[in-house]
Order: C-alpha cells, then structure tokens, then sequence
C-alpha cells in the first residue's frame, strides 16, 4: 500500500519561489483533490513532483513509501509510481504510443502491452485507431486527456496526479473517466491513490474525493472534506488571500 | 591514365570533358557550393582510377526486378542475365548505348564532373521506352574497391520516354580509408513520365563520397528523388534539377544521420525553367558525436516560369555539443507571380517532449532515441518505393542505435 507524503515543498520556476511550503499527503486507495485559483502553484506542484526542468525544489521532501524522490530524475519518480496526467498533453511527433509505452514499462517489444491498451483503450471511449498515430499528433483536446487516463491504465503506477484532466472533456467523457478512475482506486489489486489538480467543481462531482486540499498563493491554506467544494463553489478563494495580494479588495 | 574503349561518342565525350576540366579550376572552399567542407585537402593527383579487382557481391536486400552490379565503375554482373522486361533497355555505353541521357549541364560546374565524365571507364544506361511502366525497384548496385588512393567513378544514365514510368535504386556499399567516390546520375524525364528514385550510401568510414544528380523535367512529368545518407566520412550529394516543361514536377527527399566524425553534405538547386511548374524539397538530418552537416539549397525561378510553386524545408537535429548543423536556404526569384516557400531548423531534440516520456518513466537516453527515430517517421514515409522502406528504415535504426546520446553510447 503506497502513501505519498509531501513535506514542506518549496520550489521555484525561473528564479521565483512559487511554491512557498506545501504539505499534504495521500495514501493508497484515496482520492486527494487539490483546489486553487489560477496562479496558486496547481501546475508548478505537479511539474515539482515530476521533476521537470526549470522547476527547481529548493526546500522540503518528497516521499513515496518512505522513498525520497526529490532529487530523483523524472523517470526515476515515475518508475518508482509516479504518474502525472499534464494538463496540455503535447504531440510526440513520430513517436508511437505503444513503442512509448513499452519503453515506459521496460519492455522492448511492444506487443508485450498491447492487450492491456487495447482493453482500456475500450474503456476510456478512445477510438482504437488513433492508437496508430503518433502519441497526441492529431486528437482533439479530450482525445488527449483519455490518452492520459490509458496510459495510467496501462503503466498501472500507485499514485496519480492528475492536472487539470476535466478540461477538454465534454461531460459524458467525465463521466466515463471519472468512473473508470474510481474503479481504479477501489480495485484492490491496484488501489490507485489520485490526487486530482482542478479548478472546477464538475470533475469533484464524478470522482467524489475524500479530501480537499486548498492552494492559494503557493500554500495549503485550507483542508476539509466534501463539504468544502460547495463553500468554494459559494465564495471563491477570496476569503483565504492575505489583504496585500489584493490590494484593490477585488 | 585516360580509359579508352566502346564507340567513337563516348571517347570523345571523355576527351571533350577532359578538355573542359583544364578549362576551370580545382574546387575550393572559398566557393559558395563548397563552404564548410574540406574539399582543400583533396589532392586529386594522388589518385588512380581504381581497378575494380576481386569483390564478393553482397546481396542489396531489396527484391530487385533487375540487379545492376557495378565495381569502381564497370558493370560486373547483371541479374537476371538478360531481364526481358517490356519497354525498359539495360545496356552501358561501352556496350551498345545509343548515348546517354541528355541533361542540362549547370552554368557552375566543376571540374570533378569533367574529371569524371573524363575518365569514367563506362555508363550504365537505363532507358524506358514511351508508355512503359516498369512496377518493381531496378536496383543500380554500386561498389567501390578499397584501394589505397583509388577514385572510382560510376555513372548511371536513365532516360524515361514519354508518358513511362520507373523505379530505380542506387546502394553505394564498400569503399576505405582512402577512397574517392565521385559517382554521376543524369536524368532525363520526358513529358509526362515518371521516376521513382532512391540513393543509399552506407560506404566505409574514410570514405570521400562526392555524388552529382542532374535531372531534366519535361512538361508535366515528374521526378521523385529520396537519398539516404549514413556512410562514409564526407558524404556529399549535389542534386540539381531542371524542370524544363510547363507543368513539370520534382519532389525531392534527404535524409542523413551524422555519427563520430561524419560529414554529410547536401546541395540541392530546384531550377523552374517553365511556368505552372512545382518543386517540393524536404531535407531532415541528425548529427551527434563530432559529426557535422550542410544544407545549402537554392530555389530558382527563372523570367516567364509563372505560377512556379517551390517549397523547400531543412530540418536538423544537433545531439551533442561537438556536433554542428549549417542550414542556408537560398532564393533567386526572377518572376513575379510564383508561391514559393521556405523554412529551416537547427537545434536539440525538443525538452518538453524528452520530459513528457520521461514522465511515462522512459531512461533519458532512451527517450531522445526516441525522438530522434520520431524526428525521421515523417520523411521515411515519403520513400517514394515501397520496397525499399524496411531496409532504409533497418540500416537507419541500426545506426541510430550506436549513437551517443547524454555521453551514453548505444
């Protein structure tokens, strides 16, 4: 059973610190939702778990079983059992899903997956022939966020971090991965831990978390259950900004 | 050391050439069409013709209609013996051509084409007659011995009649540590005909490969030329293509991979001479290691080539700091109403996407393969002969998987 324990995270992008001390975790088998206005540090969080360039951690703990992953190449995270769903999957020019997806898995032969895409190719609601192309070349915006979710399916990794995965999504699409996830997180022989990155009730709806976590400013500021997106959904994020980043009382 | 032999036209065509290589001078660096090579150690007085001596022949890979098998410039072998193929005339020009294939020569030509059309031991001649269509790859099978200071000089001539067909292969294998190979292909397209053509270099490392294509369009015909890249230590193919014929079309590919101290060089000059007329050119190459490439190509539309529509795209990646790309497009637009279009590229493979399939949990260096496999899918697809897509797509995996990627060596 895998928990993901992120202690005091700070981070900077281009010189900026933008995430000033985050702390939460998430265990096996929960569904973590991480809510914020638009320039709280959502994405930075996400990009400062995965380790991607130019997103530097100068303070604070990553840990996955105990396993500290700051420091780690992205890669590494993710075999250990990382996976991030980004918010704006990018086309992969020539690259195909299943050779990705192989290599990802640490098999040379493709066919060794296959089986295992094809059937969640199925259930996402993904038309089977855009598995042909080139990874994203050519799907629309909510081809891509299913593409994200197979991927998942097929990698299998313990903890998810899914960034901004309702946009895009026409609302029977949500539905279907919203369920599809759920699954993932009660089937026992996976019991995927999510932490859901949104801005948006509607994806919190269909995924039913267990604990929201507010970010404002580049801090948790907030934490409670369900309860707590139907007060956000009333007041917004005013009430959890200090008076000098809103001078204007906007 | 001038080869004699065959009809009175070709020994005077050799001695008309050797007389017009006396004519200009020795290429040099300080000219535009051999910037950023070394063609200033080239000695050519140190070379002989090379004799072309035992060599095994190794298969191609490519199921042929017909195998030309061709050592330092003389035909070896013919497979089947005498392929019976309606419309299409395999012969050399010491053995019963007619002559060759007419083709303009370029106002800047050098003296390697003279020293080669000079001293050329034979031609092979291709020549498919009006209607024919020929389906199936003729493979033209170049061999260079490796002979210590041996220059070997293979000349293919194809001639394609009006409203025919064809498919041809040229493989340069072989070759050494101080081999010249200047090896020539004309083309002439007549109205409305088509040809399919691919060039695969895969010679020795050491090698010195200097290539000259020259294709003439006639009205509406169409030339189709892909050329590969992935041997030998200077590598250079000059492509030069005239459409002379209202309507008349060429599309042409290169690709090349740079590996070690590998230098590959492509010039390519899309000459419309005639209105209504299209030239499509796309160039994609990678370098790693210390290896270095140029591509330097001139789109040029002469006065009353109207509606002339040329594109040409130069695409590298650069994977590693001790390897370098040169790009340099060129216009000369002499008319007014064309579309013509350019674009080139230089730089590492691309670090959001290397990011994204590291996320997946995929090893950096096996990532940016990858992408650099990725980075050719596009132009391979374009191989304009089907049956030579898997043996272009094996030998360019095969290299891809020796390169040195992050100072990882495959």
């Amino acid at each position: 059973m895998s928990i993901l324990e992120v202690r005091d995270l700070h981070a900077t992008v281009a010189g900026r610190e933008v995430l000033h001390g985050v702390t939460f975790s998430v265990e096996a088998g929960a569904v973590h939702a991480i809510m914020g206005p638009n320039g709280s540090g959502k994405s930075t969080l996400a990009h400062a778990l995965m380790g991607r360039p130019g997103t530097l951690i100068t303070a604070g703990s990553i840990l996955l079983d105990g396993r500290e992953l700051v420091g780690l190449p992205t890669h590494e995270r993710a075999r250990a059992g990382l996976y991030l769903a980004l918010q704006q999957p990018l086309e992969v020019p020539g690259v195909h899903l299943a050779d990705a997806l192989a290599a990802a898995a640490g098999h040379d032969d493709p066919s060794a997956i296959e089986s295992r895409l094809a059937s969640s190719v199925q259930a996402v609601g993904l038309e089977p022939k855009l598995l042909g192309r080139a990874i994203n070349v050519g799907l629309s915006g909510g081809e891509r966020k299913r593409s994200e979710i197979v991927q998942l399916d097929v990698l299998r990794r313990p903890v998810a971090i899914l960034d901004e995965i309702d946009s895009g999504l026409d609302v029977d699409a949500l539905a279907a991965i919203g369920a599809h996830l759920s699954a993932a997180v009660k089937d026992p022989s996976w019991n995927l831990a999510v932490v859901a990155i949104t801005h948006f009730q509607r994806l919190l709806d269909v995924l039913a978390p267990d604990v929201i976590h507010v970010l404002v400013d580049g801090r948790i500021v907030d934490e409670g259950g369900p309860e707590l997106v139907t007060a956000l959904e009333a007041d917004g994020y005013a009430r959890y900004r200090r008076p000098a980043d809103d001078p204007f009382g906007l | 050391m001038a080869p004699t032999g065959g009809p009175a036209w070709f020994d005077q065509l050799r001695a008309d050439a050797r007389a017009a290589q006396a004519q200009v001078p020795v290429p040099s660096a300080r000219e535009e069409v051999w910037r950023y090579t070394p063609i200033d150690d080239l000695e050519l007085d140190r070379y002989s013709l090379a004799e072309g001596g035992e060599t095994a022949l190794v298969p191609t890979g490519i199921d042929a209609l017909v195998t030309i098998s061709v050592v330092d410039g003389r035909v070896v072998g013919i497979a089947p013996t005498s392929p019976e193929v309606a419309g299409l005339t395999v012969c050399t020009a010491t053995t019963g051509a007619p002559g060759l294939a007419v083709v303009q020569t370029p106002a800047d030509d050098d003296h390697l084409l003279r020293f080669h059309h000079g001293y050329a031991h034979d031609a092979v001649v291709l020549e498919v007659a009006r209607g024919a269509s020929i389906d199936a790859p003729i493979v033209v099978h170049h061999i260079a011995t490796d002979t210590s200071h041996g220059v070997s000089l293979p000349w293919l001539s194809i001639s394609l009649g009006e409203g025919s067909s064809c498919q041809v292969v040229e493989v340069y294998d072989g070759g050494g540590p101080s081999v010249l190979t200047l090896p020539v292909t004309e083309v002439s397209i007549g109205a409305g005909a088509h040809l399919r053509h691919v060039a695969l270099q895969r010679t020795a490392t050491g090698t010195w490969h200097l290539a000259r294509q020259l294709a003439q369009v006639e009205r509406d015909g169409t030339f189709e030329s892909f050329s590969v890249g992935l041997g030998a230590s200077f590598d250079r193919v000059r492509t030069d293509v005239a459409v002379v014929g209202r309507g008349a079309s060429s599309r042409l590919r290169s690709v090349y991979l740079g590996t070690e101290d590998q230098l590959h060089d492509v010039r390519t000059i899309q000459d419309h001479q005639a209105g209504h007329s299209t030239s499509d050119l796309l160039c994609k190459g990678a370098v790693a290691d210390q290896a270095r490439s140029v591509y330097t190509g001139t789109i040029r539309i002469r006065n009353g080539a109207i509606r002339s529509d040329a594109v040409q795209n130069n695409h590298n990646l650069v994977l590693g700091d001790g390897a370098q790309a040169e790009s340099v497009p060129n216009l000369d637009i002499l008319e007014n109403d064309v579309r013509c279009a350019h674009g080139s590229t230089v730089g590492p493979v691309d670090e959001d996407q290397r990011y994204y399939l590291e996320s997946r949990g995929i090893e950096p260096e096996v990532a940016e393969r990858l992408l650099v496999a990725g980075f050719f899918e596009d132009v391979l697809d374009q191989l304009p002969i089907p049956g030579v897509r898997a043996l272009v797509h094996a030998e360019l995996a095969q290299r891809l998987a020796t390169i040195t990627i992050g100072g990882v060596h495959g």
